[in-house]
C-alpha cells in the first residue's frame, strides 16, 4: 500500500514538474509581454559587436520567401561581415503567420529583426513592447533617407522601424489584348473607364478584370485618404457614407453582375483562384493588384507567357478627382526586437539593407525607397532577361512615377466587419447605399469603442 | 518490489509519455482557458489578464454573430444522423453478398482516410457557381439559375451541410460493417425460419443489436460536429457575410484574428456545455432504445 502511494506520489511529482516548467516559461513570457520598449536599457547591458571569435548570430523573420531574394540577401552580408552572421527565417503575412511571429517575440524564441506589412499589427507590436524605440540610433536620419513617406510609420513621433521599399497597388494589363481591341494603355483612369475596358476586353473564358480580394476598398479609401488617414470625416465620425463610396460600390456591382466582366466577389472568395496565373496564362485582361506580381511575371520559366505586360494607375472612384490618393507608400518596415541581445548588429545589418543589401529583392518587385539606394541598378535587375516582355514605359510611369501615395489607419477590427458588409452587397444582399451607410455604422462603432 | 508492484509501475511507464503530453498540450491549457475565461486577455498587447468576471459571456449574448454561431452549429448536427442512417443502409449492402463488394467498401470509405483538406477543395470545385459540374449538370437538365453553393450567403451552409454529410458517411459503414459481422447467424437465420421479411430482420433483429454502435456514432458525431472547423474553414473562413460561421470558426476568430483570447476562451467553454449538454441528453435516452 505504501509502495503504491510512493508511486501516486511520483506520477505527481512528473505533473507537477511539468507543471512549474510550463509556469516558468509563463512567467518568461510575461516579462517579455510588458519589456520596456527602450533600446536604452537593452543597448546598456548588451555586448557591442566588437570583432569577436564567434560571430554574432541574428535572425531575421520576414514574409517574402528566401528564394525570392532574402536568401541572397542574408548571403550577401554573412560573406561580407564574417562577424554578424544572419539568418533569414520566413512566416506567410496571413493572420496564421503574424501570430507565430507574434508568439516567438512573445516566448523569447530567437527573433533579432522582423519585417512588419501592416500598420495595425506593427503598432500592437510597439504597444506590446516587441519593437525597440529607434531614436538613439542617430546615425541614420529616416526622414532625410527614405523621403516624407517614412512618417507614415512614425508612432507617437518615433521611428519603431525603418521603411524599406515603396509599394503601391496597380493594374496590370494584357497589352496583347488591349492592342486588339485597338484600346490604349490609361495613364489616368477613374472605375467608368474601367468598368468600359473590363466590358470590351471580357470574352470566351477571358474575365475582363480580375483583383484581389477585397481590393473595393482601394478606390473607396483612396477617396477619403486625404481628408484623414483614419478615414473619417473633420468632426472624427466615419466618412464611408459618401457619394464616391456608392459610386465605387455601384460600378464593381455592375461589372459583377451586369457586363458579368468581373468575377462575383463571392466566387472569388470561396474558389480561391490563383490571381496572378489567372492573368499570366490569359485568363483575365487585366489584374488590379500590387507588384508582387513580379514574382510570377518575372518567372518565364514556370509560368510562360507570350504576351506583353503594361501597366495602369490604380483607378480612382471619377476621373478627374484631384484629392485621390492612390494605396501605397514606403512599407517591409525592418523593426529590431527589444529582447535582442545584439541591437547594434542588428541596425548595423539594417542601415546596410536598406541602402544597398535589398538589391536581390528587386527582382520580385521590390522598389527600395532610400534615397542613396543605387535605383538604376534596382530596375536593370528587376527586369533582367525578361526587359522584353513588358511595355517599360508604362511600367516605369506607373511605378516610379510621382502619384500622391497614402496608407490607411483603418483599425483591423473595422476592416475585418467590413468585409462581411462587402460581402453582403456583392451577393446583392444590400444596396450600395445600404452598404455605404452599413460600413460607416460599424466604422464609427470601431471608433466609439477605441475611445 | 514484488511481482505485482512490478506490473503496476510498468503500467505507469507506459502511460508516462501520454500523461505528460496530455497535461502539457491538453491539461494545463484547457486550465489555462478556463481561467482567461473571466478575464479580457488580449495576446500580445503587453498588458497582463484583467478579471472581469462574468462580463465575455455577457458581451457573448450581446454578440450578433454569436447568435449566428449558435444556429449554425446546431445546423451541422443534421448531418450527423443523416449520415449514419445512410452508412448503416451502405453496411448493411455491403455485408450481403454483392457485385465488387470489397472495391465498393474501399470507396465509400476512401474520403475517412483521405485529407479533410483535400476533401473541401473536391467539393469547392463540385459547387464552383459558373464553372462546377454540378451547376453545369444543373443547367443541363434547364435549371437556369442554379444556386451560388458556397458563394451565396443563403445557400453556403446548404454546401457545407451536403459536404459534411457526405463525409460521414464512409466511417459510419465501416463502423456499422463491424457490428454487422458481431451479429449471429443463427439468430438471422432462426428469424428467416420463422418467416421474417428483410424488413422485418433489419428493424426487429439488426438495428436493436447494432444500436450500441448507433448510439456510438451519435455521440462521437454529434462531437465532431460540433467542434468542425477544417473543412469549413478552408473553403469559407465563415463566410461570405459570416453565413457560415459556426462555434470553432467564431472562436478561432477572435483568438487569432484578433488576439482577443480571454473572450474566445469564453466561447470555447461554452462549446463545451453545448457538447456536454448534448452528450448527457443522448446518455439518459439511451436506455430507451439502445440494447446491450
Amino acid at each position: 500500500m505504501r509502495k503504491r502511494k510512493w508511486l501516486n506520489t511520483g506520477v505527481a511529482l512528473l505533473a507537477a514538474v511539468s507543471l512549474t516548467l510550463t509556469g516558468c516559461g509563463g512567467k518568461e513570457n510575461g516579462n517579455l509581454a510588458t519589456g520596456s520598449a527602450s533600446p536604452a536599457a537593452s543597448a546598456e547591458t548588451t555586448p557591442s559587436a566588437a570583432p569577436n571569435k564567434d560571430p554574432i548570430k541574428l535572425t531575421m523573420w520576414g514574409a517574402v520567401p528566401a528564394e525570392n531574394g532574402p536568401q541572397a540577401v542574408v548571403d550577401n552580408w554573412n560573406k561580407e561581415n564574417p562577424d554578424i552572421q544572419v539568418e533569414y527565417v520566413r512566416f506567410v503575412n496571413d493572420d496564421a503567420g503574424n501570430l507565430k511571429l507574434d508568439t516567438a517575440l512573445m516566448s523569447n524564441q530567437p527573433v533579432d529583426m522582423y519585417v512588419n506589412y501592416d500598420f495595425s499589427l506593427y503598432e500592437k507590436r510597439i504597444k506590446a513592447g516587441n519593437a525597440l524605440d529607434l531614436s538613439p540610433f542617430a546615425d541614420l536620419n529616416v526622414d532625410d533617407k527614405m523621403g516624407t513617406g517614412a512618417a507614415l510609420w512614425k508612432v507617437e513621433d518615433k521611428y519603431y522601424g525603418v521603411p524599406t521599399s515603396k509599394g503601391l497597388s496597380f493594374v496590370w494589363l494584357n497589352k496583347d489584348m488591349l492592342d486588339a481591341k485597338g484600346l490604349p494603355v490609361p495613364e489616368e483612369w477613374g472605375l467608368d473607364e474601367f468598368k468600359q475596358y473590363a466590358n470590351v476586353l471580357k470574352g470566351d473564358k477571358v474575365w475582363g478584370a480580375a483583383q484581389s480580394d477585397y481590393y473595393f476598398n482601394v478606390p473607396i479609401n483612396g477617396s477619403m485618404l486625404k481628408q484623414s488617414q483614419y478615414l473619417t470625416n473633420a468632426d472624427g465620425v466615419s466618412a464611408f457614407d459618401n457619394p464616391l463610396t456608392v459610386k465605387a460600390l455601384q460600378v464593381y456591382s455592375d461589372m459583377m453582375f451586369q457586363d458579368k466582366s468581373l468575377m462575383p466577389h463571392t466566387e472569388q472568395i470561396t474558389s480561391k483562384p490563383a490571381l496572378d496565373q489567372m492573368f499570366v496564362k490569359g485568363e483575365t485582361a487585366m489584374l488590379f493588384s500590387t507588384q508582387q506580381i513580379f514574382r510570377t511575371t518575372n518567372n518565364l520559366k514556370e509560368y510562360p507567357r507570350t504576351f506583353k505586360v503594361a501597366a495602369a494607375p490604380a483607378p480612382k472612384v471619377n476621373k478627374d478627382q484631384t484629392d485621390y490618393i492612390n494605396a501605397g507608400g514606403l512599407g517591409d518596415v525592418l523593426s529590431i526586437n527589444p529582447h535582442t541581445k545584439n541591437p547594434e548588429a542588428a541596425w548595423k545589418f539594417i542601415k546596410w539593407y536598406a541602402d544597398i543589401g535589398m538589391l536581390p529583392m528587386a527582382p520580385g518587385g521590390r522598389v527600395p525607397a532610400s534615397k542613396d539606394f543605387p535605383a538604376d541598378q534596382a530596375i536593370s535587375l528587376m527586369f533582367e532577361g525578361v526587359e522584353d516582355t513588358y511595355d517599360m514605359d508604362s511600367i516605369k510611369r506607373v511605378m516610379f512615377g510621382n502619384k500622391p501615395l497614402g496608407l490607411s489607419r483603418l483599425d483591423k477590427k473595422s476592416g475585418s466587419e467590413q468585409q462581411v458588409i462587402y460581402d453582403k452587397i456583392f451577393s446583392q444582399k444590400l444596396t450600395p447605399e445600404e452598404g455605404a451607410k452599413e460600413l460607416a455604422r460599424v466604422h464609427d462603432k470601431n471608433l466609439k469603442a477605441a475611445q | 518490489m514484488n511481482w505485482m508492484q512490478r506490473q503496476r509501475l510498468l503500467g505507469y511507464v507506459f502511460i508516462a509519455p501520454n500523461l505528460i503530453g496530455m497535461t502539457i498540450f491538453m491539461l494545463i491549457p484547457a486550465l489555462f482557458s478556463f481561467y482567461l475565461m473571466f478575464t479580457d486577455w488580449v495576446f500580445a498587447n503587453g498588458q497582463p489578464p484583467q478579471f472581469i468576471g462574468f462580463g465575455n459571456f455577457k458581451r457573448m449574448i450581446e454578440d450578433d454573430l454569436f447568435a449566428v454561431s449558435v444556429r449554425n452549429t446546431l445546423l451541422i448536427l443534421i448531418p450527423v444522423p443523416i449520415s449514419i442512417m445512410l452508412g448503416f443502409l451502405i453496411a448493411v449492402m455491403l455485408n450481403n453478398r454483392v457485385y465488387f463488394q470489397k472495391t465498393l467498401r474501399a470507396f465509400f470509405f476512401a474520403p475517412y482516410f483521405t485529407s479533410g483538406i483535400a476533401i473541401a477543395f473536391v467539393w469547392m470545385v463540385l459547387f464552383q457557381p459558373s464553372s462546377g459540374p454540378i451547376n453545369a449538370f444543373l443547367g443541363s437538365i434547364g435549371i437556369a439559375d442554379p444556386p451560388k453553393w458556397f458563394a451565396s450567403p443563403d445557400t453556403a451552409m446548404y454546401a457545407v451541410l451536403i459536404m459534411m454529410t457526405a463525409g460521414g458517411i464512409g466511417y459510419n459503414m465501416i463502423i456499422y460493417l463491424a457490428a454487422l459481422q458481431e451479429i449471429s447467424s443463427e439468430q438471422l437465420e432462426a428469424a428467416k425460419i420463422d418467416g421474417a421479411t428483410f424488413g422485418q430482420l433489419l428493424r426487429l433483429i439488426i438495428l436493436p443489436l447494432v444500436s450500441p454502435t448507433t448510439f456510438f456514432l451519435m455521440i462521437t458525431g454529434f462531437i465532431g460536429s460540433i467542434k468542425g472547423f477544417g473543412m469549413i474553414y478552408a473553403i469559407t473562413q465563415g463566410g461570405p457575410a459570416n453565413s457560415t460561421t459556426v462555434f470553432s470558426i467564431f472562436a478561432y476568430k477572435k483568438a487569432f484574428n484578433f488576439y482577443e483570447m480571454g473572450y474566445a476562451s469564453a466561447v470555447s467553454w461554452t462549446m463545451f456545455l453545448l457538447i456536454l449538454g448534448i452528450t448527457l441528453i443522448q446518455w439518459a435516452g439511451q436506455k430507451k432504445w439502445v440494447h446491450y
